[in-house]
């Protein structure tokens, strides 16, 4: 039996207790925009109205809100000056009867004591601080959601995305209760900046380390090491979601239609979420005649026995005919898409670019379809960035010239930062395993083989991070260690940090690593914190916005 | 020292500084208070009696206006009710379940006083149960459809939201109560099918006994004992029936009263039920709300001006007709 962490459970957790320390009676919670996202995502508004909190509302969305003085009021807000201001006002003129107060990260002394001083008609029966700081957006996956941490005409983070980013690391490994030892990129200015003011923050806040197990590695690592993954097209049902049509928080919006998918309460993506596009149709489809089956045998309403079955099934049998709707029109989209786009050429070429290495074929193939009218200024963008990145030293034809035939100087702008930002003169990892015999070998025999599937070859650098990582070998120069240096226990758990943001596609990786725990004991967790979660639009937009 | 405990009624680490925050809070009034006897100097004397002044007003302000408003509003008494009802519903539903069990383990079916009295109570029971269960949906429904004078819009989204989640709970243990019943009905059914079998197996094993006595020797009074028993198997029967049909009658009426409440069910997992979506689309209404108040007004305020602008014409054409009408 292997324990498994689970940080949407941890979160689901943690607001329980909030609800519960506020007791019985009517309750009202009130959030910031953070915080909203994190409680949105973990938990159902009618699984909280039975709990009694039946009123939810921001503290800072500047709308007058009324007095009810017969409700408690239950405060969920992220220590910031602004909340702590809005905070104090609300209590110098308190519009509900009592306030427990629950903040998601360390509270200052000095800011205690302003928030005191305010209490003047002595409503607050409780202050806490609860460490959930992220958004928990599956098991094994949080993101702070900002899109562009980066600090225009830079290619570091700003100090502000800085300093949130250590706060949703300390508040995550406290609600873990892990003090790891922490590893950094050495190539990456901001992977060391953060991992020695996250080592820092642990000593000096001991006391709440206090009872934290030492089984953890903390691998702080950047976005610029591995630029590939965010530039390829995605076949998994979920990164597909994101790439063709943007999830946002589990809402995605097809035709003018806003869904929700989530694994918590959707058992067909929680299924699906993993399974390639060629899956996802044919289960769709298995959705459907399962559907019609029971639309059919609701149909033939005859005796009294079918009707009461009928009213028995009919919310549950309603509630199908959403999800069945609801996923129809998704899979529907996508599949348009890939049709319209030219996904699967495009797709292949990717693949076949970043695996196979071949320049003179990748190069032919690029400039064909870059003539073909289905493709997308999207589309052709990645494929001269995974070209440029990929051939870097030895073009056989200039990206920008490439660049310049679809006409676009914001792909040509872009293009130049992303050289900057993650060419093979900053990194230092073997992205392309070109220097490994063990990959080459491992290529040479797969080449032997043939490929099972040649829109999924690439797998994400994550990947052997996390292998070295668990041996116990990640190579010294590239890697080094923050505060504590000596892993007492073997490794139990990986928590990764990704400066400049994870993908989907690294999320399933994770995932299955996770699940090769359940059977593999010994085989440590793996949780991912990052700064967002980007589809390819999404990473371009952030590397644009570095130049600017 | 800073006075903190960090809890362990959550997976991962918390700290509770509810001490610290009620030592500061005394403090401060601590320190209010005494600036507010020793100060020497006018100004701040001054400045705090007009505090003093002030907070007396809003005092009295706020002590009106909380009386209003800390008066919790009838509907959450008849929640309240609602759920103490369920609770009661609870433990009937309990104590039907054990009275069921005793019948049904029953062996012998003899015309037996105590059996028929145990009937009895299993009716009545059910009976008081479904009255019980529609009782606790009228109080529920009304919840929902009386809205008090001057309940402002917070008010009553929160009277629409309790109301909401007190009819889930209450079609879940109606769902618990229908389910229940479902499963005695079909054990009385399976029960009543045996009886059956057990006496039509015996009925044609003893004519064929019959048949080949019939041709010795017809007799009448083996005849009588059977028919006897085949009179007290219809009875039995019947009394099933009756049974089975009660219980029926139970699910129907709660069937009839549940319809709109299994929206929660199919909410659940959809947009309708996301927090953040809902926050969203209340700030929007609101926002557009005041705005549209705001057009009003100001469209109200540019009828004011123009209102008054005719009236001056008017005058002016009146004065001016006047003034012609006299000098000339």
């Amino acid at each position: 039996f292997q324990i498994m962490v689970d940080v949407l459970d941890t979160v689901r957790l943690y607001i329980k207790e909030m609800v519960h320390l506020a007791g019985p009676q009517m309750k009202i919670m009130l959030m910031d925009k953070e915080t909203t996202s994190i409680v949105s995502c973990a938990y159902g508004q009618n699984e909280m109205m039975q709990k009694e909190v039946f009123i939810f509302d921001r503290i800072d969305n500047g709308v007058q809100r009324e007095p009810i003085k017969y409700l408690k009021c239950i405060v969920f807000v992220r220590p910031t000056p602004d909340n702590l201001h809005l905070l104090q006002e609300e209590l110098r003129n308190p519009r509900y009867a009592q306030y427990y107060i629950y903040f998601s990260n360390i509270i200052s002394k000095a800011d205690l004591k302003m928030l005191a001083e305010a209490d003047e008609h002595e409503t607050v029966r409780d202050v806490q601080e609860f460490f959930i700081d992220s958004i928990a957006l599956s098991p094994s996956l949080c993101s702070l959601s900002i899109p562009r941490p980066y600090d225009h005409s830079a290619i570091s983070m700003s100090v502000q995305s800085h300093r949130r980013s250590a706060e949703a690391l300390i508040a995550l490994l406290l609600s873990l209760k892990k003090r790891p030892v922490i590893k950094y990129q050495t190539s990456s200015e901001d992977a060391a900046k953060l991992a020695l003011k996250v080592g820092e923050v642990i000593r000096r806040e001991a006391q709440l380390f206090e009872e934290t197990s030492l089984d953890t590695l903390l691998l702080v690592v950047d976005r610029f090491e591995d630029p590939i993954t965010p530039l390829l097209n995605q076949w998994t049902y979920e990164a597909m979601v994101h790439e063709l049509l943007t999830f946002k928080q589990h809402f995605v919006t097809v035709e003018g239609t806003k869904y929700v998918l989530n694994e918590r309460d959707d058992d067909f993506y929680a299924r699906n979420m993993c399974s390639n596009f060629g899956e996802i149709g044919a289960n769709c489809k298995e959705l459907i005649t399962e559907y019609q089956h029971k639309a059919n045998t609701h149909k033939n309403v005859e005796s009294i026995a079918d009707m009461k079955q009928f009213v028995d099934e009919y919310p549950q049998f309603k509630k199908m005919s959403g999800s069945v709707s609801k996923h129809v029109a998704i899979i529907g989209e996508l599949s348009r898409l890939v049709g319209a786009h030219n996904l699967l050429e495009v797709s292949e070429l990717e693949q076949s670019m970043v695996v196979d290495g071949d320049q003179g074929r990748a190069l032919e193939r690029l400039k064909t379809l870059l003539a073909n009218p289905k493709t997308t200024q999207l589309d052709a963008t990645r494929l001269i960035m995974l070209y440029a990145l990929r051939f870097q030293g030895s073009y056989m034809t200039d990206p920008l010239a490439l660049a310049a035939k679809i006409r676009s100087t914001e792909t040509t702008e872009a293009l130049k930062t992303l050289i900057k930002y993650a060419g093979a003169g900053r990194r230092k990892g073997d992205l392309f395993g070109s220097g490994n015999p063990m990959e080459i070998t491992k290529r040479f025999i797969k080449g032997l083989k043939g490929v099972e599937n040649v829109y999924t070859q690439h797998v994400p650098l994550l990947q052997a991070q996390l292998e070295a990582a668990t041996r116990g070998r990640l190579p010294e120069g590239l890697w080094a260690a923050a505060g504590e240096n000596a892993l007492n226990a073997r490794i139990d758990h990986i928590i990764v940090f990704m400066v400049g943001g994870a993908t989907f596609a690294e999320s399933a990786l994770v995932r299955q690593w996770n699940d090769k725990r359940r059977s593999q004991p010994g085989f440590p967790s793996v949780t991912l914190l990052a700064t967002h979660v980007h589809n390819t639009t999404s990473f371009i937009e952030q590397i644009s916005a570095m130049r600017q | 020292s800073v006075m903190t405990s960090i809890g362990n009624s959550v997976p991962g680490v918390s700290r509770n500084v509810t001490e610290v925050f009620l030592l500061l809070r005394s403090n401060a009034q601590q320190d209010f208070a005494f600036r507010d006897r020793g100060g020497r100097n006018a100004k701040v004397r001054f400045g705090s009696l007009k505090e003093e002044e002030m907070s007396l007003v809003s005092l009295e302000e706020g002590g009106e206006h909380a009386e209003t408003s800390f008066e919790q509003p009838m509907w959450i008494h008849t929640n309240d009710e609602v759920e103490f009802e369920m609770s009661r519903i609870k433990s009937k539903i309990g104590e039907l379940s054990v009275a069921q069990q005793k019948h049904l383990s029953r062996t012998s079916f003899g015309d037996d006083k105590f059996e028929e009295m145990e009937e009895r109570r299993i009716e009545a029971l059910t009976d008081q149960i479904t009255k019980m269960i529609s009782h606790a949906h009228r109080l529920a429904s009304g919840i929902k459809n009386e809205s008090p004078p001057r309940e402002n819009r917070s008010e009553q989204k929160l009277r629409m939201n309790a109301n909401s989640a007190l009819v889930y709970s209450l079609s879940q243990i109606t769902d618990e109560f229908k389910k229940h019943q479902t499963s005695y009905l079909a054990r009385i059914r399976k029960r009543s099918q045996n009886v059956d079998d057990f006496l039509i197996a015996g009925l044609g094993g003893d004519t064929s006994h019959e048949l080949s006595l019939l041709d010795a020797a017809p007799d009448q009074e083996y005849s009588m004992a059977e028919l006897q028993m085949i009179m007290n198997n219809e009875s039995i029967v019947h009394e099933r029936e009756k049974e089975v049909l009660a219980v029926n009658q139970s699910i129907v009426e709660l069937n009839s009263l549940f319809k709109d409440l299994s929206s929660m069910v199919v909410e659940q997992g959809t947009i309708l039920d996301r927090i953040d979506h809902n926050i969203e689309n209340t700030s929007i209404r609101v926002s557009r709300a005041v705005d549209s108040v705001q057009s009003a007004y100001r469209a109200q305020k540019g009828d004011k001006k123009m209102q008054c602008i005719m009236c001056l014409a008017i005058a002016i054409i009146v004065l001016l007709l006047l003034l012609i009408a006299t000098k000339f």
